[in-house]
């Protein structure tokens, strides 16, 4: 394994980015499984590849792209891609509750998340998970800057109108 | 910027994060402005916090930092130092370097070389080894390691011996045999082929410095330089 100048250490990285990038992973594919494989395959691509990275401070990103490049990829791959239509959603929705959401655990806010139309979930999961600017979100997913608020605010949407749904369904 | 626009802009706005967004800091000036905006502002962000909260409970499954660490880089298939192409590139170039470099540099030419024995000889020396025979030079050069298994042109072997000298020329080692013919001095300088670059080939080269005749060629691992104070007819008898 080789490595830049300036790039912190395989364990280093591993202990301080595996935990976003597995919430990050399970929250794209709602399986823990998968997520573990695509964690790990995430720093197995750094091992190899990694060194080729010139700029230190990007490497963030770099793992987070490559987690999201391989998501979709293992996407395409299968045969029965589980498409969940929310047209229901498009409309603006009441604010969820935040007393709402506290009564759900994080396996459920992770379910709903997973249904989140996949165009809109991954910025949206950024946007909640890392801190990440609309810039490095946009740099992360490859897609212009200027849709990213958009993606944001229409996943965030959906997430709302799934929540509401479900609390529904509780009452 | 309407309330209507603003709340498309604050429905993606993180405070602390998205502060510096231009856009973000209208729509919150508009905020200010709209209490009903503002009120539905507060419930966005709290509702963000809440979930943020909930997603970052998440689990990692035990075991997963340890498979990582044991796993990627061991499966790695990181590429050897000794496998890398910049490393197998420089080690050709070092060892063509080493092979040619004695070949290659400018300065260790042939021609250099009969220049600089033809000035020697002619500005005078003092003559090392006494000998008036073949052998016993034979004999002393061999025994100081200089070159000693030369093969002795037809006509040479008919000149007197006057001595000879364990020479050098940039640090290469040459015997210089001294003969007498038709009362003026020969000179024969024997060399490794390899010490020298542009070598003349078997057959005898010949060519005049000043006022010494040469005739040059390579025979074996050896490359000889005939001089003589006479014409090159005189030297063309010697061989």
């Amino acid at each position: 394994m080789n490595r830049r100048a300036g790039q912190p250490s395989f364990e280093a990285l591993v202990e301080q980015y595996y935990r976003g990038l597995y919430q990050f992973a399970l929250s794209l594919s709602g399986a823990e499984a998968e997520a573990s494989d695509l964690t790990q395959q995430t720093f197995y691509i750094w091992a190899r590849k990694g060194h080729q990275l010139r700029d230190a401070s990007k490497v963030k990103t770099w793992l987070f792209t490559t987690l999201h490049r391989e998501f979709l990829k293992s996407r395409r791959r299968q045969t029965h891609f589980p498409h969940h239509q929310l047209d229901a959603v498009e409309g603006e929705l009441p604010p969820v509750a935040p007393a709402v959401v506290n009564q759900l655990d994080a396996d459920e806010v992770v379910a709903a998340l997973a249904q989140v139309d996949e165009l809109y979930r991954a910025p949206l999961v950024l946007f909640y998970l890392e801190d990440f600017s609309y810039k490095e979100i946009a740099a992360a997913l490859d897609v212009p800057l200027g849709t990213v608020q958009s993606r944001i605010a229409r996943g965030k949407s959906q997430l709302q109108g799934l929540l509401m749904t479900k609390k529904k369904v509780r009452e | 910027m309407n309330s209507e626009q603003a709340k498309q802009i604050l429905q993606a706005y993180r405070p602390g994060v998205d502060d510096a967004d231009p856009s973000a800091a209208e729509a919150l000036a508009q905020a200010r402005r709209d209490p009903e905006l503002a009120r539905w502002l507060e419930q966005q962000i709290a509702f963000d916090a809440a979930i943020r909260a909930r997603l970052r409970e998440v689990p990692v499954p035990v075991g997963l930092k340890t498979r990582i660490l044991a796993n990627a880089p061991a499966e790695a298939p990181a590429v050897a130092w000794w496998q890398r192409r910049p490393v197998w590139l420089a080690a050709a170039l070092i060892v063509l370097a080493l092979v040619y470099l004695p070949y290659l540099r400018p300065a260790n030419t042939f021609a250099a070389f009969r220049a600089g024995m033809v000035q020697y000889v002619a500005a005078g020396y003092q003559m090392e080894v006494r000998a008036d025979n073949f052998d016993a030079l034979r004999e002393r050069f061999s025994k100081d390691g200089w070159p000693s298994d030369y093969v002795l042109p037809p006509g040479v072997k008919g000149l007197k011996v006057e001595g000879g000298c364990l020479s050098q020329w940039r640090g290469r080692k040459v015997s210089l045999l001294c003969l007498e013919a038709k009362g003026h001095d020969v000179w024969l300088c024997v060399i490794e082929r390899r010490a020298i670059w542009q070598a003349p080939g078997a057959t005898p080269v010949f060519a005049r410095e000043g006022r010494i005749s040469t005739a040059s060629w390579t025979s074996g691992h050896l490359t000889y330089l005939l001089a003589t104070e006479g014409d090159e007819a005189e030297l063309r008898s010697y061989l």
